[in-house]
């Protein structure tokens, strides 16, 4: 791992860490700790379980660091043990692929042409109104919150966090296109569930 | 009440199918440029394109939430108290 981690500063990191270094842990937390944070509040919604999750990950880190071989990024492992743990604390509160299941917009499209059928407003300035912007954080946490656990993971590492999808379906152990299609799919979600509220039409 | 336009191919179907490859520079040039065709002379499919990157910029401001520093010192404190010093 030697001529790698000249390059890449966590595994030069991970390297000081085997070597009994503890201040490598507080760096590599400093480097990840808000990024894990955010992944565990946008699965679990509460900050306190959110919480419990970053400390059990982290821990995990610290105990397994030997058994990190370097044939993904850090970054990919670290997510990955996070992404455990917020399974193991959303499965002991029995919320685990609690889902609503994602619409199919069939019926918005000609079934002979394909042409769109329904009526699109562009409803994208009317959003940027400053109350309704308030409102739609909650909605927009809400809505996530009802996405099934992949789903949910999928779209807050990608579009929150902004990873590849290659990234992505390495940390959760799909293919590409299965994380593509995912992604996809909640976004859509996301925005009808938004194009609703913005048209005042909360359903 | 169908939408009309002269765009035949690809559909708004398929353009609504496509559009996560499109805005994330997944697709081949030449289908890149068709949906830029079609997205260009149908109102409806650019309108649903707008709402959508609209959709992922609330989304990521929204959720963009930095961890707090009570929670910070929490964590710190859990692990030191986890973590036997040398």
């Amino acid at each position: 791992m030697n001529r790698l981690s000249a390059a890449d500063p966590d595994l030069l990191l991970v390297e000081r860490l085997r070597g009994g270094d503890e201040s490598a842990f507080e760096a590599l937390m400093g480097r990840y700790e808000g990024k894990v944070y955010r992944l565990a509040a946008g699965m679990m919604k509460n900050r306190e379980d959110a919480l419990d999750a970053v400390q059990d990950a982290f821990l995990s880190v610290f105990r397994k660091i030997d058994s990190f071989k370097g044939e993904s990024a850090f970054s990919t492992w670290l997510y990955r043990i996070a992404l455990n743990a917020v399974y193991m604390r959303l499965r002991s509160r029995s919320r685990h692929d609690r889902t609503e299941p994602l619409e199919n917009h069939e019926e918005d499209f000609d079934p002979i042409t394909g042409h769109v059928r329904a009526v699109i407003p562009d409803w994208s300035e009317r959003a940027d109104d400053a109350v309704l912007r308030k409102e739609l954080g909650g909605v927009i946490r809400e809505t996530v919150a009802s996405l099934p656990d992949d789903y949910r993971a999928i779209f807050t590492l990608r579009d929150v966090e902004g990873l590849s999808n290659q990234q992505v379906a390495e940390i959760l152990g799909l293919s590409v296109a299965a994380t593509k299609t995912r992604l996809h799919r909640a976004r859509l979600f996301l925005r009808e569930r938004l194009s609703r509220y913005v048209q005042g039409d909360s359903r | 009440m169908t939408h009309r336009h002269d765009c035949a191919d690809p559909t708004c179907k398929e353009v609504f199918e496509l559009l996560s490859d499109y805005v994330d520079g997944d697709l081949s040039p030449g289908l890149r440029e068709a949906l830029a065709q079609h997205l260009g002379a149908c109102p409806p499919c650019d309108r649903f394109l707008k709402t959508f990157q609209k959709t992922r910029a609330l989304c990521r401001e929204s959720l963009m939430e930095e961890m707090p520093e009570e929670l910070r010192s929490r964590l710190r404190t859990f692990l030191r108290s986890r973590i036997p010093r040398k």
